[in-house]
């Protein structure tokens, strides 16, 4: 673990890289703003740490087209922000209650309204959905309710059944879950209000379009994995974390090294496959231009989110890590 | 890929010899073994094929991989649909071939209406008389509206995903990329539809949010890349020999990667035998099903099965489905068979592994 490299330099992926738009730094006040005044349950250093998080840059790297407004951005930073709070949250919660979030997260984006007394959460799911509904239509909207109910489902209540026993699933297991888990598939849905044009169902449920995501899901949550020992080499693990490349050395009893190596192979099948696919999609007819700039910029999301993890973001970083170990603590207080 | 034929080289053809995959998962007999109301279904609902096709259907033994692939049902008013099943699909595969696009659409939407619920005219063609009639045994005997609405859907998908999409590859002469290719054989193969068939041997249906997880979804997609690759091996020797038969695993092995048959057969080998793992894989750490724990071990038991008894079908059963005497000649498009400069031979997995894995010095 000390010699730990981590193998995702900047520029690694196979995918343009682009400047970003001055409206992130728009988008970053109104992200604390949200922090300092509606996740009051949040303590200050919990706060804090989500501010240094860069939640702002992260949306903005993976949507970082020159051309879209601050107004659409804004409630992609809205779902961040809330994604990464409920996420941290939602780990320590059981079965029941992850199931009763994705339902209820689920009726709200389809047009249910927040209770008064009701988690935050649910308030910023709602404000987002009614900020959207200005430019994005109801097929959309559902296919994000729909998303969202299965990344709560098959992702983070999945994982809590691995996290809660500190026990690890196999390879086979472990991507079909964390695949939801990083919920990157309901975030990417956004690359449409990035790019101003929505996809029509039958291009969506195409089996191309669908692989596309579920690669996408799955470079994404194990390019983390490779951040995340990134942040546990400096500061330890508080409890016995789960990623890829523990499930590869457990499952095929190899070194950390080879299993590093071993994920690292995994991790990069998905993109090379991913590339593939974007250099021969299916015929769509009139629409082809408009589906290969949407796989353009699925790739750019990749490429972007990875050069926030380099550039924007302590949440990986010796400061950062300081605040997450008080925040271990204080945060099963907080939960109850 | 040289078709020319070379008398003087005959004597002394290259023989390729490819393996028979091989599965870690039981091998189940039926306790059927004959079916002689075929001839009623050929002479009633087949009879718009000509007197030569159903001689070569004759000759493929097309119950014989419907028992094979659902050996657990002893139960005849069970069979029979399955059988239907059987039948008009694998006969309606071979009827699309390469369909002109506008008419394979509407057949596309007819099928659709007719496994979801609408009865055919007595003019139209006997697949659909077939179809409507197993729909409605699979009701009788308690099969679920949900699950009919399901085998509707996904003779769609394979109709829209699997056959429409292979037609640009075919008609060109071009290989789809290997991560394309399998996406597109996931539904080409017809698996999508026929594992649904096991819920029928069952006599139950999984429920609908055990269906649709993602697991359950993944298991699915594997099982139906690993029998397109079992195809492929079959095949082989039928696709080298015939125009516009690109899509086989081997071959587009050889053409992405740029290597000789030899080095293909093995790759191929690899990525089956990758997928087989990972079935067991996911057998090995299945998520919480509650209630429902027990009838998904059930489900994947009787999944595996089916991969294995299908492969049997190939080599054991005398189907002549893969040889000259046995194709389907398609409604559009030539299934003439050229002369090989090579010969394929098909041995045993673990005899091939041991002996000639290496001498072909492809390791």
């Amino acid at each position: 673990m000390k010699n730990y490299q981590n193998p995702l330099t900047l520029g690694y992926y196979p995918f343009p890289e682009t400047s970003i738009p001055e409206h992130v730094e728009r988008l970053k006040a109104d992200a604390e703003n949200w922090l300092d005044n509606d996740y009051t349950f949040l303590t200050d250093s919990e706060r804090r740490l989500y501010k240094i998080a860069n939640l702002a840059y992260t949306t903005i790297r993976m949507l970082p087209h020159a051309n879209t407004s601050y107004e659409r951005m804004k409630p992609a930073v809205r779902w961040m922000v809330v994604v990464t709070v409920s996420d941290d949250y939602y780990e320590l919660s059981t079965r029941d209650e992850i199931k009763d979030a994705a339902e209820r997260v689920r009726a709200i984006l389809l047009g249910a309204d927040p209770l008064p007394g009701e988690m935050v959460f649910f308030h910023q799911y709602a404000i987002m959905r009614d900020e959207l509904r200005a430019f994005m239509p109801d097929e959309w909207m559902e296919r994000m309710a729909k998303d969202m109910y299965e990344y709560l489902l098959f992702g983070i209540r999945e994982m809590a059944a691995y996290t809660a026993t500190g026990s690890l699933p196999n390879t086979a297991i472990y991507s079909i879950i964390r695949e939801f888990d990083v919920a990157v598939i309901p975030f990417m849905n956004f690359v449409e209000c990035e790019i101003d044009f929505i996809l029509p169902k039958y291009v969506v449920d195409h089996p191309v379009i669908q692989r596309i995501r579920s690669l996408m899901g799955k470079i994404i949550g194990f390019q983390n994995d490779f951040y995340s020992l990134e942040k546990e080499a400096v500061r330890g693990a508080s409890k016995t974390p789960c990623d890829l490349i523990r499930v590869m050395e457990k499952e095929y009893e190899l070194s950390f090294e080879e299993a590093c190596r071993e994920a690292l192979r995994l991790h990069d099948d998905c993109v090379t496959e991913f590339a593939s696919l974007q250099s021969a999609l299916p015929d769509f007819g009139s629409l082809n231009k408009d589906i290969e700039n949407y796989s353009l910029y699925m790739g750019i999301g990749i490429q972007g989110l990875n050069t926030w993890y380099h550039l924007d973001t302590l949440r990986y970083k010796p400061e950062g890590y300081q605040d997450i170990e008080k925040r271990d603590t204080l945060i099963s207080k907080n939960s109850l | 890929m040289s078709k020319s034929k070379n008398k003087n080289l005959k004597r002394t053809m290259k023989i390729v010899f490819v393996p028979i995959p091989s599965y870690p998962w039981p091998r189940v007999l039926s306790p059927f073994a004959e079916f002689p109301e075929e001839e009623k279904w050929f002479r009633e609902d087949y009879n718009f094929l000509d007197e030569e096709t159903r001689n070569r259907y004759r000759k493929q033994r097309l119950y014989d991989f419907v028992f094979n692939m659902w050996p657990l049902t002893s139960n005849p008013e069970m069979m029979r649909p399955i059988l239907r099943c059987g039948y008009y699909h694998t006969i309606m595969d071979d009827y699309v071939g390469i369909m002109p696009l506008d008419e394979l659409k509407a057949f596309t939407d007819r099928t659709y209406e007719i496994m979801m619920e609408e009865d055919p005219q007595p003019n139209e063609i006997g697949i659909f008389h077939q179809m409507a009639a197993a729909r409605k045994e699979w009701v009788a005997n308690g099969m679920p509206l949900f699950w009919i609405e399901r085998m509707a859907r996904e003779f769609k998908e394979y109709f829209t995903y699997g056959v429409m999409e292979e037609t640009p590859f075919k008609l060109s002469n071009t290989y789809p990329s290997v991560g394309r290719y399998l996406l597109i054989r996931m539904y080409s193969i017809g698996q999508k539809v026929f594992v649904n068939l096991t819920e029928a041997a069952m006599g139950q249906a999984l429920p609908v949010h055990i269906h649709d997880h993602p697991v359950m979804n993944r298991l699915r997609e594997l099982q139906s890349m690993i029998i397109a690759i079992q195809n492929d091996f079959a095949s082989i020797r039928k696709e080298l020999a015939t125009d516009n038969e690109t899509l086989n695993i081997i071959l587009v092995v050889m053409h992405e990667y740029k290597i000789p048959l030899e080095e293909a057969i093995v790759e191929s080998l690899r990525i089956h035998d990758e997928m087989v793992r990972e079935i067991d894989s996911i057998t090995a750490c299945l998520p919480d099903f509650g209630l429902y724990q027990k009838m998904v071990e059930d489900y994947i038991y009787h999944v595996k099965i089916m991969v294995h008894g299908l492969n049997a079908f190939y080599y054991e059963s005398g189907t002549k489905r893969y040889t000259q005497e046995g194709f389907a000649i398609p409604k559009y498009g030539t299934a003439n068979e050229q002369s090989l400069d090579l010969e394929i031979k098909h041995v045993e997995c673990d005899y091939w592994i041991k002996n000639l894995k290496n001498n072909n010095k492809v390791v």
